[in-house]
This record gives structure tokens, sequence and C-alpha cells, in this order.
């Protein structure tokens, strides 16, 4: 029930934010863009609109996911409304997971929100509503609910500057994981094929839940994919959760 | 206000600098395919489609001015590399590089590029061997090879209904300019972007001048064996029944015999269609690499 107050009172929070809607009107741009971006060229228009449209969706879900998430603990502990809310009977650890909560909701309404637009613009343009787009657009959802947990990790601990960065960073790495170990396979020192080995399993493999190219050119994706793709985002969330409310229950509030 | 107009002249002053600019061209730094694609962070396809504009708006405005594309293989190479399975890059670019460019080979590289990467359940699938053999056939003159090609095509069920009826025409090296004009036509219909459907349909009119212009040496030739001299005019082989009537020349212009020497001639489309021999590296200069 705490946990519910604390999200919905962060929800409430994170909307009243301004960079919040100017993300979300750059998208909005950025998809119509597409459509006369589309007349331009020549041949499969709805494909340049659904790459765009999909596209924006991930990679302003991604600067909203790591923007508001970076600034969210930070400004309880700067404006020291922390200490109001941890004197209460309040364990930290529901304190993060509500604060989680609240952000998962206001990306879940702002992806909403795009993909609404994007689902109009695809029946308007299109010859038909192909279901598997909702597909690419849930995984894309399922990413940005992974690097929301990895902005928290970090801003459990440093300033929002720089866990911003970090979560930006995670989020490069996290596409060119596969690289890595196809780096590592190719190297003849066992050690650094260890450690990018190593380094492969740790950090998350974001290229999972990128199923925007099939889709589009309407592939199927099995089902079962996305069900391994699910629980390989959802156990990941769970352990770096898990692993912010360690630091977070270790930090000294001053 | 005034800050306002002053943002808008400085702007207009400075897009000189940008046209000028322009004139180097700032596809010298487009990094390969293979090299943006990891770099693209899994937006690969967002990035496939903003390449495939730039390549439209960049034969667009070629086209129109020098007719050079210098860059336009790299482009298509990107575009295929970031995105493989988008079908429509592959024929624009196997075209363009045939038909405008004059570089077989790199024509033929991007045509097998998609080939190989587009879906074979794509409803275009068949434009690939399609004009891949309408290369070998129209500008090699080798049959064996288009007719290969064709049957590939052929197989395929988008396909149009004349297709096998041309496989069997080529296995039998039957090379007329109307089986040419087929594929141009065919060309033409499925291409949709304006400027390379005039560039086809002008390449349409030299393939009907040079089968116009075949028609009437044979016939000049048969002329001449009965008669013993060039006609004066071409009338004269009409009058002589040899044949109905004097062809339309699609350029506007007429037909014409020089009586002398026999050379049978249009008055608006002087040269005769180039045909490309196999390995010849192509027309223009620096297309870029295969």
């Amino acid at each position: 029930m705490k946990i519910i107050a604390i999200a919905v009172n962060t929800f409430r929070e994170a909307v009243r934010d301004k960079i919040l809607y100017s993300l979300l009107f750059f998208a909005l741009v950025m998809m119509s863009l597409s459509v006369i971006l589309g007349n331009l060229t020549i041949g499969e228009q709805i494909k340049i609109i659904e790459d765009f449209g999909l596209g924006t969706i991930s990679l302003f879900g991604v600067l909203i996911a790591v923007f508001v998430g970076v600034g969210l603990v930070y400004k309880e502990i700067e404006r020291r409304t922390i200490y109001t809310i941890l004197s209460k009977p309040i364990p930290r650890w529901v304190f993060l997971l509500g604060k989680y909560g609240g952000l998962l909701l206001t990306l879940l309404v702002e992806v909403s929100v795009m993909a609404a637009f994007f689902v109009l613009l695809v029946l308007y343009y299109g010859v038909g509503f192909d279901f598997a787009l909702l597909k690419a657009i849930g995984l894309i959802y399922l990413e940005l609910a992974l690097i929301t947990a990895v902005a928290l990790f970090f801003s459990a601990f440093t300033t929002p500057t720089l866990s911003g960065l970090f979560a930006l960073g995670i989020f490069v790495i996290g596409h060119l994981s596969s690289d890595l170990k196809i780096f590592g396979q190719g190297a003849q020192d066992p050690f650094i094929s260890g450690l990018t080995s190593f380094l492969y399993y740790l950090l998350p493999n974001l290229e999972n839940f990128n199923i925007k190219g099939q889709v589009v050119h309407g592939i199927p994706v099995p089902w079962e994919f996305i069900g391994w793709s699910t629980l390989y985002g959802l156990l990941y969330i769970t352990g770096t959760l898990l692993l912010t409310v360690l630091v977070f229950q270790r930090r000294d509030f001053r | 206000m005034v800050l306002a107009a002053g943002t808008y002249g400085i702007q207009k002053n400075l897009e000189v600098f940008h046209a000028r600019a322009r004139k180097i061209e700032d596809l010298k730094y487009l990094p390969s395919g293979k090299f943006l694609k990891p770099a693209s962070l899994g937006y690969q396809n967002l990035l496939a489609s903003m390449f495939w504009v730039k390549t439209v708006g960049y034969f667009g405005s070629h086209v129109l001015t020098d007719r050079q594309y210098p860059y336009l293989y790299q482009l298509v190479d990107v575009v295929t590399t970031l995105d493989p399975l988008f079908e429509y890059p592959y024929e624009f670019g196997g075209i363009v590089l045939a038909l405008e460019v004059g570089h077989l080979q790199l024509s033929d590289a991007v045509l097998r590029k998609g080939l190989g990467n587009v879906q074979q359940s794509h409803p275009r699938y068949w434009y690939l061997p399609f004009f891949l053999g309408f290369n070998s056939m129209f500008y090699r003159r080798d049959f064996q090879t288009a007719a290969r090609y064709m049957e590939m095509a052929a197989r395929h069920p988008g396909r149009p209904e004349y297709l096998p009826l041309l496989v069997a025409k080529l296995y039998a090296k039957a090379y007329e300019p109307a089986v040419g004009l087929q594929f141009l036509e065919e060309m033409y219909r499925s291409t949709e972007n304006r400027e390379l459907k005039e560039r086809i349909a002008q390449r349409i009119r030299e393939v009907i001048v040079d089968r116009d212009i075949q028609l009437l040496e044979k016939s000049r030739d048969e002329y001449k064996k009965t008669r013993g001299a060039f006609p004066e005019s071409l009338q004269a082989l009409v009058q002589a029944g040899i044949i109905p009537a004097i062809p339309r020349e699609p350029f506007g212009g007429r037909y014409q015999i020089n009586a002398r020497t026999g050379e049978v001639f249009s008055t608006k489309f002087k040269e005769r269609l180039q045909i490309y021999l196999p390995g010849e590296p192509g027309r223009r200069e620096g297309v870029g690499k295969p």
C-alpha cells in the first residue's frame, strides 16, 4: 500500500516536470516528420513511418527514462523531503520500489501516448495494422524499464549528472555487448576472453528487446522469444533493484 | 521583430556559404555500413530509413543537374547494410547504376546482395533476378546468364504472366530489340520515382530508334539486292512494298537515309545504343568501389 502511495506521488511529481513534455513534443514532431519524409521518397512509405515511429518511441523513451529517472531520488535528498519520508515507518526498500513504480507509471503513460499517435499514423497511411508492432512496443517498454532500474541504481549513490551519464553508457554498451562477446572470442589471451565473456553476461544485452527490424519487415517473432526476453528483462530488473536497495540501505543521509 | 528580421537576413546570407560548401559534398565522410550498424545502437532501421531518404534526394538533385553520381553506390550500400531486408533500395540501385551511371558491375553487385538478403516471400523479390537478367541480356548480350536469372524470376509467384515466354526466347538466343523493350516497359511500370521513370522512358525511346533503324537497314539491304543501289529516300522502301510505312520516330524527329552511304539515321537522336562488353568498367569515373 505504501509502495503504491509513493508510486502515485512520484508519478504526480514526474508529470509536473517540463522536460517530460518537451521530449514528448519532439517525439511527436519526429513521428509526424516521417510522413513528410515518406512522401518524399519512393517505395514502401509505410516502412519509413514504422521505422521512425518505433525508433522514436524507443529513443525518446530512453531519454525520458534517464533524465526523469536520475533526478527523482536526488531531488528528495536535496530538498530534504527524504527525512520526513524515512522518519515515518517506511523501510527504505519500500521507498525505492515506490519511486521505481512511479517512474514505470510515468513511462507507461508516455509510451502509450507515443504509441497511440504511432498507431493512428500507421492506420491512416498503412494498408492495415500489424499486431506485431505492439509486440515491438511491448519489448521497448521492457527495455525502458530496465534502463530506468539502472538509472535508479546509479542515482542511489551519485549525482544526477553522473548517473545520467552512467545510465546512458549502459544503454550504449547494452546494444554493443554482442560485439564484446565476438571480440572476446577472437582474443588469444585467456584472461581477456574470460573478462569479456564475464562482462558480456554481467551487462544487459539490450538487443534482446530489439525486434523493430523484424516487425517492420513482417518477419514473425515467436512468442517463445518474447517470453524468454521478458523473463530475462524481469530477472535483470529484479537483480538491479536488489543491488540498489543494498546500496541505498547503507547510505548515510546528512 | 528586429531580431527576427536580423536572423532571417543572416540565415539567407549563410545559405550562400552552405551552397558553396555543398559543392564539395558532405558525403565524402559517409562511413561504411559495417561501421554504422553497431554504432546505431539498435536504431539501424531508423538510420537506414534516413539514409534512404538521403539517397533518393541525392539521386533527385543530380539527375536534374550534372547526372554524375559518385556516391550513389556507397549510399545504397549503407542503406542495405543497415537494413538488409529493405527491398526497394536494391531495385533502385540496380536500375540506376546500370542505366544512369553505366556501371554494370556495381549494379550487379547491388542486385546480387539483394538476392541473398531480401526474403523470398517479398512480393517484389522477383524484380532482383529480373533486373540482373536484364543487365546480362541488354547490356552484355549474355543470353545464357540472362536466361538463368529470368528463370529464377519466373519461378516467383509475383512475376508477370509473360515472363516464362521470355525465358524461352532467351534460351533460343532470339534477341530482338522487342524483347529488350518488353523488359524496359516492365521497369518503367515498376518504378515510382518520377525522375528515374523519365530516364527509363528516354531509354525506351532510344531502343525504339535502335529497333526501327535495324529494321530500316534490313529493308535497305533488301532494296539494294534487287535494285543494285541504295534507295534515294526511305519513302522508296514503302513504294517498293518492302515496308508498309516508315515508323514514327519517338523523339519527334524523322528517319532519313543517306543515299550515297546508305546510312539510316534519326534526325533527332544521333548516337546508336552502346552495348557494354563484359568486364568493361563503365563509362564514367568515380562511381565508388564495388
